[in-house]
């Protein structure tokens, strides 16, 4: 019944504010493509949106002491497990979806990816700068749902100390190049993630929300 | 390979945008005035990255300037980086629900450095961007603060050496001699900078022409420039330097100009 009623409905992005996202940079970038976009912390609202964007900038520990004091984090592991609903992971949201970050003392994730966040490393080679600030280049594989019409190598804004590292292989990986080869970028049924902001990477970005809409 | 970033600055003076020449500020006009004479939304496809600051000099009116802020930035996706007058943890959460990406300190890096800590644990340290404006007197470089008005006593080397260990994600050098007068960056002050910097050095102050940019751009201790030139990048101008700086071999980004078309009803 659900599933019938989804076709017509008109696709309305629920943007998770959980007191540290820049929700208004998402929120601006998705109303500029003619998404139906809202703001929202309401778990109802979460779990019954069609699909979320769960933003993120700061630390992973506040992050999911937030998340899981106003019960946000069991509302999105209810929608994106049991009703399969779409999410996109942006930077911090990305390393959320994941099992743990080592940023400010181990923290358990929403385990949605099974993966591991853990500081940037450039011991073997101090010239390397850390934060990750700036554009670069991410490569992604030919069947990739997010890059679609994106050009080989295409360009988007990353700003981050932290690095997600999966531990299977299950869906599809995007990498750039920073201190070795890190995951840029994330996609598996209806799971997708990116350590790169989108709605800050000018018209690439933009395509990518689109794609990630569409798909 | 992480890309070189060009960047623009607006300054913001109770309710004016304005040009600054060594730090004293002149009106060019207001929001609307910027809007029609630099369609601000569109110039902003040509940079990586836009720095707005709040330089007003007495009265303070943190809101009018965030509601410029706002109003300026819609259409623009790239970071932004806000700043000027931050000196608390609230403060710092308006500027970030008004859309910042990141912070800009500058004063508080000396008068505040509890606040540096606060903001980075937070926000993360990547969110909070170091500003040091430098002047030289005779053969040394002084670091200035509260808008060049205040001089610190430390040495320009150790300021460097103390700010880069701070939980700072990126440093802006801003010389204050140069500043709008469109001769040219100096880079006398790298040479103080320690041998292993492994953070973000965005240079500023005396670009006039799109070559100023490509000799920043081509230093390799240098990550990005940034100008708050409006008048010698109008129209185009911001756009061809973009060009010309890729053409001349800078690494910088790139994107496909018509995927800004792809507005439609989903």
């Amino acid at each position: 019944m659900e599933s019938q009623i989804q076709g017509n409905m008109k696709k309305e992005v629920v943007v998770i504010d959980y007191g540290m996202g820049n929700l208004w940079s998402v929120k601006s970038a998705l109303d500029f493509i003619g998404v139906e976009t809202i703001i929202s912390s309401d778990p109802k609202k979460i779990t019954a949106a069609n699909i979320l964007v769960l933003p993120g900038v700061g630390a992973f520990r506040r992050a999911m002491t937030s998340l899981n004091k106003t019960g946000i984090s069991e509302a999105i592991v209810e929608a994106v497990s049991r009703k399969k609903t779409k999410i996109l992971g942006i930077c911090l949201g990305m390393q959320l979806l994941g099992q743990s970050s080592t940023e400010d003392g181990f923290t358990e994730g929403l385990s949605l990816i099974t993966s591991k966040s853990e500081k940037f490393n450039n011991d073997h080679n101090p010239e390397i700068k850390i934060p990750h600030v700036g554009f670069n280049s991410v490569y992604f594989p030919e069947n990739s749902n997010l890059f679609q019409q994106l050009k080989k190598e295409s360009d988007f804004y990353f700003t981050h100390s932290y690095k997600m590292t999966l531990s299977n292989s299950e869906g599809l990986e995007s990498k750039t190049h920073h201190a070795g080869d890190f995951l840029a970028a994330y996609e598996n049924e209806n799971i997708f993630a990116t350590q790169f902001h989108p709605e800050k990477s000018q018209s690439n970005g933009l395509r990518l929300l689109h794609n990630f809409i569409v798909a | 390979m992480l890309k070189k970033r060009l960047i623009f600055t607006l300054l913001f003076n109770n309710g004016k945008f304005v040009l600054s020449r060594n730090f004293r500020l002149q009106e060019v006009g207001d929001i609307d005035w910027l809007q029609t004479h630099y369609n601000f939304s569109s110039i902003s496809r040509a940079i990586d990255e836009l720095i707005i600051l709040d330089v007003s000099r007495n009265y303070i009116d943190s809101e009018l300037f965030l509601e410029n802020v706002q109003q300026i930035t819609k259409g623009c996706f790239v970071p932004i980086t806000i700043g000027g007058h931050l000196h608390s943890l609230k403060q710092a959460k308006q500027f970030l629900d008004s859309g910042a990406d990141k912070l800009l300190v500058n004063s508080i890096l000396f008068s505040q450095e509890e606040l540096i800590f606060e903001l980075a644990s937070e926000y993360g340290q990547q969110c909070v961007v170091a500003c040091l404006d430098y002047k030289k007197k005779l053969e040394t470089i002084e670091i200035l603060t509260c808008q060049g008005s205040m001089n610190q006593l430390d040495s320009a080397k150790n300021i460097l050496e103390k700010t880069l260990k701070l939980p700072v994600g990126e440093l802006i050098l801003n010389s204050i001699d140069r500043d709008g007068t469109g001769q040219g960056l100096d880079f006398e002050i790298l040479s103080l900078l320690p041998n292993f910097i492994d953070k973000p050095i965005i240079f500023s102050g005396g670009v006039g022409n799109p070559s100023h940019l490509l000799e920043g751009l081509n230093n390799r201790q240098i990550d990005a420039v940034a100008t708050a030139n409006l008048f010698n990048f109008v129209g185009d101008g911001l756009f061809n330097a973009r060009d010309y700086l890729t053409q001349n071999g800078v690494d910088l980004a790139k994107w496909n100009n018509t995927f800004f078309q792809i507005k439609k009803s989903l």
